[in-house]
């Protein structure tokens, strides 16, 4: 079957004083019709801005996408489109969701007049129309009163009260794919939950397939078919749910998974941070991004060959020169050094 | 649909009874509670009164005053009288009620100040939308030419344009045939010239909020909406950089009203018969020195006070419709 989005070798740079950050680099993937992946990674590691690509959201320039790179959604690349016809997709067939629904409603405009936009604008509905469907949406995604509330503005509704109408202008007009970029780091923790239980059982009624932007391991979990993994830029690690928690193949993923808490945890386990920072993403080093920090690397060959992603197992790829699991036992060698690269260049005054 | 809403029970809707009393302090509308952040300010408020009683006097004081009109028959009878009963602001040489000359000045310069004022914004804040939301070349474009219009000195300009425009020397000699055509002309195209000269303040204003507004993430949560450009910057931008248009506005009233007696003083503003306080002030230059102090004294005054009432009304609006400032 035809995915419902493939994403070919999308390479995203971004033109700065200080050079050519290369936020994006050779990104492959792809989400099946209904289905939900999880896009997990630190900040800086190209998460974001994959899933603003795949909308055109990037003001370009600065951002320059590669020309090679493909987004084919229903086989028909987004990247070629021209820009009515971009707008006619946004907001129809693929709606997005964005981190902070304190900023993401527009604070002089009606709660009303933001969820019949795009019904009208996409839908053609008239007044009347739309402000039925508004309403039925609003209580689709758990509104009480929702009828009194549309004359309502944003600064009336709690943090996840804003975020589930933001959802509702998203779901509005039935997309194929809903992107929601990192959804629930600016709630509390219960209302996390209540998100997560929004988005999941929107799934199920509508059918919809989410792609799930987050940096939060726990949030995906319980959340999606398919993970993968993010950092500098790259992919490093993709597999179903179960097995990426199970048995992570990536040293990074590894490293990740160790520094959650745990309360479950015997003894004192004490937690293990990943050392250093990410990499400079002007200058790139030549090998793995991961190596310098790295518990496993062996220097010699993981500074001079790139990572490719493989197969480790069936549907779990990573992108790891060694078969490493969690049992791996950690070489001893002098802990990693810090980049010291990367922070030079952050603290040098730009340009 | 409705059954799976009630799976999801938050918080909010549990308590139902709650509801009612929720919405009573829910339904302050946004106009109230402005008002109550504007009735803080005292200033403000006298302001209002002040300058809503000028625009009645503007308005229904024609209906009490008679119109000034020279009378040839009674003109040196009545000159330059000092105040009194009959004459509460006195008269001046050509035997005119001061009072009169205020009442008729009044419609003028008001109607003349806001209509610039209202040129002036509109022009400005589409310029300044379009320049900030697409930044880049408009901008740049955009705000050179707003720059050209701020290094030219204003006044020199206006005198040029009026003495041309407005009005133009009548042609094939000293026929005054002409008069009702320029005076008609002068009170429209005048605020035109005024508003079209001074609105790069405000493009300069709204774009720098602009700017700052199309940062935010509801302007590219529209964008995944898939809205246009103009939907967006009209819709959506337009809301958000609209209080501080209002506040220039009614400072840009003020600087009008002084503009306008200043043109009309030096004879290239509102001519004769119109009458504004400016040309109330302009009969006036020789008088003030001989002792006639009235004559001067209650168009100078007026103007004072009207510019003195936007003053405060732009103190407060500012106050009240900065959201920052609720309490």
């Amino acid at each position: 079957m035809e995915p419902l989005l493939k994403v070919n070798n999308l390479k995203v740079a971004f033109k700065t004083d200080g050079g050519l950050v290369k936020a994006v680099n050779d990104v492959n993937f792809y989400l099946n019709e209904g289905e939900t992946l999880g896009i997990v990674g630190e900040s800086g590691s190209g998460k974001s801005v994959t899933s603003m690509a795949i909308m055109r959201l990037l003001p370009t320039p600065p951002a320059v996408i590669d020309s090679q790179s493909e987004v084919l959604f229903r086989g028909q690349n987004l990247l070629k489109l021209k820009d009515d016809q971009m707008r006619k997709i946004r907001g129809k067939e693929i709606a997005m969701i964005f981190q902070d629904p304190m900023t993401s409603l527009n604070p002089v405009l009606t709660i009303g007049k933001q969820i019949t936009e795009s019904l009208k604008l996409h839908m053609k509905m008239d007044d009347k129309a739309a402000n039925r469907r508004a309403i039925e949406l609003l209580k689709l995604v758990g509104i009480p009163s929702a009828e009194k509330r549309l004359g309502d503005y944003p600064h009336q509704f709690s943090g996840g009260m804003r975020q589930r109408v933001m959802i509702a202008m998203a779901i509005s007009c039935d997309p194929k794919l809903l992107i929601a970029d990192e959804p629930t780091t600016a709630l509390d923790v219960t209302i996390q939950a209540q998100i997560l239980d929004l988005l999941k059982r929107l799934r199920q009624e509508l059918g919809t397939a989410i792609m799930l932007i987050t940096h939060d391991l726990g949030v995906v979990a319980g959340m999606c078919d398919r993970i993968q993994v993010m950092y500098a830029g790259k992919i490093v690690e993709t597999a179903k749910a179960k097995p990426l928690y199970a048995n992570p193949r990536m040293p990074y993923t590894i490293g990740l998974l160790n520094s959650i808490p745990r309360l479950d945890s015997e003894g004192e386990n004490r937690l293990i941070p990943i050392q250093g920072l990410p990499p400079d993403m002007v200058t790139l080093p030549p090998g793995c991004p991961f190596e310098p920090r790295c518990a496993y690397r062996q220097p010699a060959v993981c500074q001079s060959k790139v990572p490719e992603l493989r197969e480790v197992e069936e549907g779990h790829r990573a992108a790891c020169l060694f078969d490493i699991t969690k049992e791996t036992p950690i070489p001893e060698q002098p802990a990693p050094e810090v980049v010291a690269t990367a922070t030079d260049v952050r603290t040098s005054p730009a340009g | 649909m409705i059954d799976s809403t009630q799976k999801i029970t938050t918080p909010a809707q549990a308590p139902r009874n709650n509801d009612a009393g929720e919405i009573t302090t829910q339904t302050r509308s946004q106009a109230y509670e402005f008002w109550l952040r504007y009735r803080r300010h005292q200033m403000a408020v006298f302001g209002t009164i002040l300058f809503g009683l000028l625009i009645l006097i503007a308005l229904l004081g024609p209906f009490i005053v008679p119109e000034p009109v020279v009378n040839t028959a009674t003109m040196f009878q009545l000159k330059n009288k000092p105040p009194s009963l009959e004459h509460p602001f006195g008269t001046n040489v050509n035997g005119l009620d001061v009072l009169g000359l205020v009442v008729y000045g009044a419609r003028i310069s008001l109607f003349l100040s806001v209509l610039a004022m209202l040129v002036a914004c509109a022009v400005g804040t589409v310029i300044g939308i379009v320049s900030g939301y697409f930044g880049s070349w408009v901008d740049a474009v955009l705000m050179r030419i707003a720059d050209v219009f701020l290094s030219v000195p204003l006044i020199f300009v206006l005198l040029l344009a009026s003495r041309f425009l407005v009005n133009p020397p009548p042609e094939g000699g000293t026929g005054s045939n002409g008069v009702e055509d320029s005076s008609l002309r002068s009170i429209i195209l005048l605020p035109l010239i005024i508003g079209l000269l001074t609105w790069p303040a405000v493009a300069r204003l709204v774009r720098s909020v602009t700017l700052s507004v199309k940062q935010q993430e509801f302007v590219t949560s529209a964008r995944a909406l898939g809205s246009k450009d103009g939907r967006i910057m009209f819709l959506h931008i337009l809301p958000n950089v609209i209080n501080p248009v209002v506040v220039a506005g009614t400072l840009i009233v003020g600087q009008n009203i002084v503009l306008e007696a200043f043109l009309s003083y030096l004879g290239y503003g509102i001519q004769i018969p119109l009458r504004s306080w400016g040309t109330a002030l302009a009969q006036s230059q020789n008088e003030f020195v001989n002792g006639n102090w009235w004559w001067a004294f209650f168009p100078g005054f007026f103007i004072l006070l009207t510019v003195l009432a936007i003053n405060f009304i732009g103190d407060g609006l500012r106050d009240a419709l900065d959201p920052r400032n609720k309490r």
